[in-house]
């Protein structure tokens, strides 16, 4: 790494392949936040901090806050089963300083948290787009970047325009993507037993799958929704195995 | 008491501040390795801490430097306890109430994947990563948020694509080699 030398145009310029921009505009996209989603955390923020620049501390977040507020924000029940059963973090790093000035609001049911808070507001879903930035960007890496938020969908294939050691089709992991899709649904859908043949044929074309750990775990979920709790628990083993540091719970639906 | 006024434009700089950055504090705070299950609730933390702090945030300091700061402490004292959450989610189901629950799930797996790919990184690459890739700033801004070179904020951003093509590419190699 040159990092020191002064000016850098001859630096080769790594455009971001086209399966980088999918990845990226994915994560772009589960880390989105619509302006409603905005509008209902700065509300909480205000709730708990009291108004007009009273003080109040994080410590007084209580864990039932907490998870209303990521139910309302994601307004998925599963995650809320997930945050609850999370063991609750060190102290809060600034707990000591218990600073109680003004009013503070605690919107904090101690039952039903999840029925509670949904945003009031719902404004329609206009995505913040990143500001863009000035142009007064660095060389090199001025290269076409994805601003737009696209959803994953149906795009042209893009040349692959780096790493020219590999001609692999770019669209590799986009058909990996939709056939687990596809396994996913059947799961969904109630028919373990198609989610299952599906993933068979998946290992069968793609044996080192990048996904094989997703692949895997879901096997297992098919299993355990089809009461098959030994067979499940087999591959459970055999996942922590192939998988070490992996605390998945992948027996959740097993049980049992 | 403070002056009424005062508090009151404070309030509204504050919720400016807040709307401008929310949503970058939450991607800044996922590339940390906080779970998309906590990640709102963490960033709920940092905002309360800075407006705590709001006081002494000069004028002209870059807020998104100073935000920066908080989130990167906070994520600290969240990931110790976070990575049974974030292990659990990837096997959570996706929100049956989304419109599109396939797109969903794939959009999931492409997530984790580069989320995967960021775990192998340092942090401050994560960050460069996030900004440049995820918020679209440029690089003076980077660096000036980072307190980095512009020329280290490149050197960065580079090596980051070329280890994740490198990854990319092989992943699709050994794909193409089994295959069939």
């Amino acid at each position: 790494m040159t990092d020191d030398s002064d000016g850098f145009p001859d630096l080769p310029e790594v455009p971001p392949t086209q399966q980088m921009q999918d990845l990226m505009s994915a994560y772009r996209d589960q880390t989105h936040r619509s302006n409603a989603q905005i509008e209902a955390a700065l509300q909480s923020i205000t709730a708990q901090v009291g108004t007009a620049g009273a003080t109040a501390t994080a410590a007084g977040l209580s864990t039932t806050a907490k998870v209303g507020l990521t139910a309302a924000l994601l307004g998925v029940v599963g995650v809320v089963g997930l945050a609850l059963g999370r063991p609750d973090p060190q102290p809060e790093p600034h707990a000591a300083q218990v600073e109680q000035a003004g009013p503070v609001a605690m919107n904090a049911p101690t039952a039903g948290p999840v029925v509670e808070a949904e945003p009031e507001f719902v404004e329609p879903e206009t995505s913040p787009a990143p500001e863009p930035p000035p142009k007064d960007d660095i060389a090199g890496v001025d290269a076409p970047r994805p601003r737009a938020r696209t959803k994953p969908k149906a795009k042209p294939r893009a040349k692959p325009e780096v790493m020219p050691a590999n001609p692999a089709p770019v669209d590799t992991l986009a058909d990996e993507l939709r056939r687990l899709q596809q396994v996913r649904a059947a799961l969904r859908g109630g028919t373990p037993a198609r989610a299952r043949s599906l993933i068979e044929s998946h290992r069968r074309d793609y044996p080192h799958s990048t996904l094989a750990r997703e692949r895997d775990a879901t096997e297992i979920a098919a299993l355990c929704s089809e009461s098959r709790d030994a067979d499940a628990k087999r591959k459970a083993a055999a996942f922590a195995k192939a998988y070490p540091g992996s605390s998945q719970d992948l027996l959740a639906d097993c049980d049992g | 008491m403070p002056d009424a006024n005062a508090v009151l434009r404070m309030s509204a700089a504050y919720a400016d501040m807040f709307r401008a950055h929310y949503p970058k504090v939450v991607r800044w705070l996922s590339v940390l390795g906080v779970s998309q299950a906590a990640v709102d609730d963490v960033a709920q933390e940092v905002f309360i801490i800075a407006h705590r702090k709001y006081d002494q945030l000069r004028p002209d300091a870059s807020s998104a430097g100073w935000l920066m700061g908080i989130a990167r402490n906070v994520a600290a004292t969240h990931r110790r306890g976070d990575r049974r959450a974030r292990a659990r989610e990837q096997h959570a189901a996706t929100p049956a109430a989304a419109p599109n629950p396939e797109a969903n799930a794939m959009r999931n797996q492409a997530a984790r994947l580069l989320q995967d790919f960021l775990d192998t990184l340092p942090e401050e690459q994560r960050l460069v990563f996030a900004m440049y890739e995820l918020d679209g700033a440029s690089g003076s801004e980077i660096a000036e948020t980072l307190g980095l070179s512009r020329h280290t904020v490149h050197s960065r951003i580079r090596l980051t694509r070329e280890k994740l093509a490198r990854r990319l590419a092989r992943q699709q190699a050994r794909n193409t080699t089994d295959d069939r």
